[in-house]
């Protein structure tokens, strides 16, 4: 009997994001969390004084809430053994040049400098738990965009920041919240001023090379009257044998008529736990639209939330969820009708295989103002063997009578008949395995910046990497 | 008694939404009294003891705690069908007093069961009524349940149903939910068999504060197992509905197939549904689906019925009722689906 071709997901090579450098720091907290640490952690990055005390608050209650008795199991995430804050061996530059040359190597692998040159505007790349790169085009300073991380913007535009600080994502929201509003560092701010139209995307891309650390980093986009931008984050970290932990924050304002575009890859190694918040409240007329892709992690919990506050707001989800061996990622999204006219659209497609679990998890919720209110929802799930699991848990809630909402679920395997048909055309069953299922998830690349559809597609080729047995 | 926790998700989710559970307390007074009457075959309808043993002891209800006690104290029938053959059994609860009650059926390889179940009555002060339905259906049997709820607006209604299905052992269900103040439906049903078969259509029909508190759970273990689930109602004043609907395919269930639907009409600005329709899968070779939906009246019927000189209230009381009348329809009884179609329209 021929032998088979299993691929494990320990060996298998992740390419450019599995390789690490060496682990050096200018500065780094003992591991665990205590006030001791968290008023280094202030003091080391200098801020202000109701930082401190904010600081402090959100690990008063984080050491009062319980973990959420729905998640999925995170028992291998030990806090006392997580570094909190590492602080890389370099400043944050606004050249490459400038850059230290493993840490620039690093960018290069992913393709961020070069990406810069032809398709942003902007690029911040953040390393462990301090950015170390930021710049932005001439041309958009001038029209008064600001993007910058978020330490300088604490600093040079502290009454913006301090106005919509944790005010979407306050600590009492959940656990990782508040561990969030104790120890964050790094992440990007971006306030995009009225009727300004940024065409070309920002981007931000966050690395976590340190092993057994944390990435917090705060993500705080402001896009006032009549504004337009698109935002791309990419996150990735090589894989160790200690857990990791990341648990940022993610904090959008689109005011009346502003439009964001907020596309994502997440693309963590297998020993990362990603436990995430993302969150966007959008004013009379705006429109937020989530592009997601969720692929790396041992456990996600990442359920972007679009609260729809202004008469007219829209919200739109496209996201993909890839789970492969040892991997749980419960992700999903959520909606929250709260004014007249309010549409939304939701769109998710996951897919699991070799015993990985892909759970879809959501909300739409139309209060009692949002009348005439209009949303849609479609999940599909497609599991690729009998030893994975796939599940949906959607959560709908209606208040009002004037709404029309449709929800459609769908789970199932690949088609043999369509199997069979491209193998008669000549395609072995690998190939026309993986091309059906880049055709399932064809909706969403389409979607995502061309790089990122093209890493998504390389990710999705690497995992299913001798997976026909 | 405390509160309890009533029709809990079998996987929970975000807590702040308080969707994962029903809190309520069990209402009326203690003393209990028999109103129940069964009909049939006498030779297979006998007494069922105080504290038979559940066909699954796994099975928790609604509640736990509530069955627990049911089944201590309540005393039931037992029906027992021979195999291959035909049945028909009709109860009647007669909710002029609390009442605590079991039925068990065993319905033997090759057998047809029909149950006629209807609900009435009330009083004028608050009770209690539940009752715990179990159901086993051995291979290649048939079970037809047809049930009708007209209960007063006074009473808390609580039903337990479990239901076993072996192999090509095929069960429909059919509910028309129209009386009660709170009621609480905890359906499970085990389609453990090969090819078995599985239909549950459930009608409601809510108005001034009343609740639909409705939990279902198909879980599929035999291969080739099919279920289907759907749902529909209306709700106005200030009713509520919330539908907990879970397919489950188990390893192993190869080419099962599983659908749920919930569509719900919303009549008035101060109505609350909320629907949770978990899809739960560990076997890929399965299909299933599931949909959603809640809106207002289609405006395009309305205008129609208009056009043809009916009132507004006429229009909508024409389109309400043509959406539930297709299952009391099903009913088979002309006597209760005159008297369900009499409640939907004094309701409407």
């Amino acid at each position: 009997m021929e032998e088979r071709k299993k691929t494990q997901v320990a060996d298998m090579d992740r390419g450019v994001y599995d390789i690490k450098n060496n682990f050096e720091y200018s500065y780094i907290a003992d591991a665990g969390l205590t006030e001791e640490i968290i008023r280094e952690i202030w003091a080391n990055k200098n801020e202000p004084e109701w930082m401190l005390d904010f600081r402090l608050k959100s690990l008063e209650i984080y050491n009062r809430m319980e973990i959420p008795n729905w998640i999925p199991d995170i028992s291998g995430l030990d806090m006392e053994n997580i570094y909190t804050y590492v602080k890389p061996k370099v400043d944050m530059k606004e050249n490459w040049d400038e850059v230290p040359e493993d840490i620039k190597s690093t960018f290069d692998r992913l393709g961020i400098p070069e990406a810069e040159k032809t398709s942003l505007a902007g690029v911040g790349a953040q390393y462990d738990s301090e950015v170390v790169y930021h710049s932005i085009q001439e041309d958009l300073v001038k029209q008064g965009v600001i993007y910058t991380d978020i330490e300088t913007a604490l600093h040079e535009h502290e009454e913006i920041v301090k106005k919509y600080w944790m005010t979407l994502i306050p600590p009492t929201d959940h656990k990782w919240a508040a561990l969030h509003g104790a120890v964050w560092s790094g992440g990007s701010f971006v306030y995009v001023p009225a009727g300004v139209q940024v065409d070309i995307p920002l981007q931000s891309y966050f690395r976590l090379n340190a092993p057994g650390a944390g990435q917090f980093e705060h993500t705080m986009i402001i896009v006032e009257e009549g504004a337009k931008v698109h935002f791309i984050e990419g996150c990735s970290a090589p894989k160790y044998d200690v857990s990791n932990l990341h648990a940022g924050a993610v904090e959008l304002f689109v005011k009346d008529n502003a439009t964001l575009r907020y596309s994502t890859i997440e693309n963590w190694s297998k020993n990362m736990y990603n436990l995430n918040t993302k969150r966007c409240v959008v004013g009379k007329g705006g429109t937020i639209e989530w592009v997601s892709g969720s692929f790396g992690s041992r456990v996600s919990c990442l359920y972007p939330m679009s609260i729809l506050n202004g008469e007219g707001a829209h919200a739109e989800f496209t996201g993909v969820t890839f789970a492969g061996e040892g991997q749980f990622l419960d992700t999903g999204c959520k909606v929250v009708h709260n004014a007249p006219y309010t549409t939304s659209n939701v769109n998710s497609k996951s897919i699991s295989k070799s015993g990985g679990a892909a759970i879809y998890r959501g909300l739409l919720k139309i209060g009692p103002k949002a009348e005439h209110a209009k949303a849609t929802v479609s999940c599909e799930s497609l599991m690729l063997d009998e030893i994975s699991q796939s599940d949906t848990i959607p959560a709908i809630i209606v208040e009002n009578d004037n709404v029309d909402l449709g929800h459609e679920a769908k789970i199932g395997r690949i088609s043999d008949e369509a199997i069979f048909y491209l193998m008669t055309r000549g395609i072995s069953e690998e190939e026309a395995r993986a091309m059906l299922v880049r055709g399932f998830v064809e909706p969403i690349s389409k979607e995502l910046p061309l790089e990122y559809a093209v890493e998504m597609n390389n990710l999705i080729n690497l995992e299913l990497e001798g997976s026909i047995g | 008694m405390s509160e309890l926790l009533f029709n809990e998700l079998p996987r929970p989710t975000f807590r702040w939404l308080r969707v994962n559970h029903t809190p309520a307390s069990l209402l009326g007074e203690s003393e209990e009294t028999k109103s129940v009457l069964v009909k049939g075959n006498d030779a297979i309808i006998s007494e069922l003891p105080t504290g038979t043993a559940l066909i699954n002891p796994n099975y928790k209800g609604a509640n736990d705690v509530a069955l627990t006690q049911l089944v201590n104290s309540a005393e039931g029938y037992a029906v027992h069908v021979p195999a291959n053959a035909n049945e028909i059994v009709g109860i009647r609860i007669d909710a002029g007093a609390r009442i605590a009650s079991r039925f068990q059926f065993i319905v033997e390889e090759g057998a047809n069961l029909e149950v006629q179940f209807f609900l009435d009555g009330g009083l004028a002060n608050t009770t209690n009524v539940q009752y715990f339905n179990e159901y086993d259906v051995k291979a290649n049997a048939k079970v037809v349940v047809k049930k009708v709820n007209l209960l007063d607006d006074t009473i808390q209604h609580i039903e337990h149903r479990y239901t076993k299905l072996e192999d090509n052992a095929d069960v429909e269900y059919i509910n028309v939910e129209i009386g009660g103040k709170e009621n609480f439906l905890h359906y499970e049903h085990d389609l453990q068999g090969q090819s078995s078969k599985i239909v549950h259509d459930i009608a409601y029909l809510g108005n001034k504060e009343q609740k639909f508190d409705i939990a279902m759970l198909m879980s599929h273990g035999g291969k080739k197992s099919f279920s289907d689930i759907h749902t529909l109602g209306a709700l106005s004043d200030t009713a509520k509905k919330s539908f907990r609907g879970t397919l489950d395919f188990l390893r192993g269930a190869v080419a099962s197939e599983g659908a749920e639907e919930d569509t719900c009409l919303l009549l008035d600005p101060t109505v609350k549904s909320i629907s949770l329709p978990l899809l739960l899968c560990k076997e890929d070779n399965v299909v299933g689906n599931h949909a959603a939906s809640a809106g207002q009246i289609d405006q395009n019927k309305l205008f129609y019925l208009m056009s043809r000189g009916f009132s507004e209230v006429e229009a909508k009381h024409i389109i309400v009722e043509s959406m539930i009348r297709p299952i009391i329809d099903r009913i088979g009884d002309e006597v209760i689906e005159k008297a369900a179609l009499t409640a939907v329209r004094n309701k409407i």
